[in-house]
């Protein structure tokens, strides 16, 4: 999409939707851990986007959501626990694990959750957004609008968390 | 790990951007194989279930809500979005337009008339489409939640829902759909039910039901119309969260389930007029106990005996 667009055009703000809207939310989630909560602020922020169509360049359209839905989030104070779902069935290649040790890896996936859940928001969503969104780095700092640095930092420091919290195995 | 690495080695390693003298160094640490488990596993998560042609609604009914001055406009504008988005969902499969949505929120109900006379009631949190343009040639509908028929008589009537379809040809019955829920109640003539793998053809008085990767269940029922239909939801041997999702969808309240089972079964019913006469009659037989967090999350909580 090009900047010559406009999002007050319905098919560009519906592509910018489109594109944006589940990075969004699971965004959201990974901050509060409330999925009705997350997808409400996924929706005022659009509805804010549309009431700003035409001063919002489409480039930037992805900052100013994410900004938007953040500064709700501030306002916001109830916080959850972040539940993920766990895919089982990932690693086909062992199809004859014993009960040992696929009990050991739930385990271990019950404990990684946890984890994930216990550390700081500011850790969790960029963690979580580079492992479930598959989010480089750089996208993640333009989102957030922050330095690749300050990414970097958070991804370590949440690794660093982890294996700390998960301990020795 | 050694304590003079930078604060962003294990995001550059997690990158794959560590030299290779610094990687094979750090694949001899001690931490390597938990660091490696944590990144590995990591990406076996996934978010909760995400439904963009729902959030997209909801923001166009926010938009339109709003009265003010420049507004007309935009609700224009993005009405067009909508209908774009409405065709987009179901337009797929008739490449069409004329399509017809309908939807209500929590608390509502809502009558509509089909183009042949037949009647649809949907209870609340409820999505229904349908093709108006080639409604002579098809009747089919798109559900997604509780709604109770009216069919006219003439050809074969569809409700498609994502769990499982129902075929009539004039009759009244009710169907309620959920996460891994398909549930249908005949009151009148005769219906068949049917998912991916199971149908079943239902007379009056006839209820089916299948949930999950269970066989399909059916009884009987001696009312004439869901009792929904007069303010009460019931239930028989439901999982709770299915009856908390509908609680949910009656009311604007939240549920914490971490601390009860949600696969529990209920049977009962509970009003539509009163929140805390509802909580009650649920949740008293069930042994769980409620406190409100904030004006609209519900804490339950399993009592020891």
């Amino acid at each position: 999409m090009d900047d010559n667009q406009s999002i007050c055009k319905p098919k560009v703000f519906e592509e910018v939707f489109d594109t944006h809207s589940e990075t969004l939310r699971n965004f959201m989630y990974y901050k509060c851990g409330d999925k009705d909560l997350a997808e409400d602020f996924v929706q005022d922020a659009f509805v804010k986007l549309w009431k700003n169509c035409a001063k919002v360049l489409v480039s930037k359209a992805k900052s100013f959501l994410f900004t938007v839905a953040n500064n709700l989030f501030l306002n916001d104070v109830a916080h959850k626990k972040v539940i993920l779902k766990h895919q089982q069935g990932t690693h086909l290649q062992h199809t004859n694990q014993n009960p040992e040790f696929l009990l050991e890896e739930k385990e271990f996936m019950i404990k990684l959750q946890k984890a994930i859940a216990d550390l700081p928001a500011k850790e969790r969503e960029v963690f979580l957004l580079n492992r479930i969104d598959k989010k480089k780095y750089k996208e993640i700092a333009e989102m957030l609008e922050i330095s690749i640095k300050t990414v970097e930092k958070r991804m370590s420091l949440a690794l660093k968390s982890l294996r700390e919290k998960i301990g020795n195995i | 790990m050694k304590r003079n690495q930078s604060d962003t080695f294990l995001a550059r390693w997690l990158n794959n951007e560590l030299t290779p003298k610094e990687l094979s160094e750090f694949e001899k640490s001690s931490d390597y194989l938990l660091y490696k488990k944590i990144a590995e596993k990591s990406l076996e998560f996934s978010a909760p279930d995400y439904n963009k042609g729902l959030i997209f609604s909801e923001i166009e009914k926010k938009v339109s809500s709003k009265k003010e001055g420049k507004v007309r406009s935009l609700v224009k504008r993005l009405s067009y979005v909508a209908a774009a988005s409405i065709i987009l969902t179901i337009g797929i499969l008739f490449f069409n337009d004329g399509s017809e949505e309908h939807l209500t929120n929590i608390g509502e109900k809502l009558a509509i008339v089909l183009p042949d006379n037949s009647k649809v009631l949907l209870n609340s949190k409820t999505t229904i489409s349908y093709n108006d343009s080639q409604w002579g040639e098809k009747r089919i509908v798109k559900l997604d939640g509780e709604a109770y028929f009216e069919v006219e008589k003439g050809s074969t009537f569809i409700v498609e829902s994502p769990h499982g379809q129902v075929a009539v040809l004039g009759t009244k019955f009710n169907i309620r759909t959920g996460e891994g829920f398909f549930e249908v109640i005949c009151y009148e003539g005769k219906v068949e039910a049917k998912t991916n793998k199971h149908s079943g053809i239902l007379t009056k008085g006839n209820a089916f039901r299948k949930q999950g990767g269970t066989l399909p269940e059916r009884w009987d029922v001696s009312h004439n119309e869901p009792t929904w239909k007069t303010g009460e939801s019931s239930f028989k041997s439901v999982p709770l969260k299915h009856v908390i999702k509908a609680l949910e969808s009656q009311y604007n309240v939240r549920f914490d389930l971490s601390n009860i089972n949600s696969e529990d079964k209920f049977t009962g019913s509970f009003t539509h007029n009163n929140l805390k006469t509802a909580l009650q009659t649920v949740f008293v037989p069930m042994k769980i106990g409620v406190t409100f967090s904030g004006k609209k999350t519900v804490v339950l909580e399993a009592m020891n005996e």
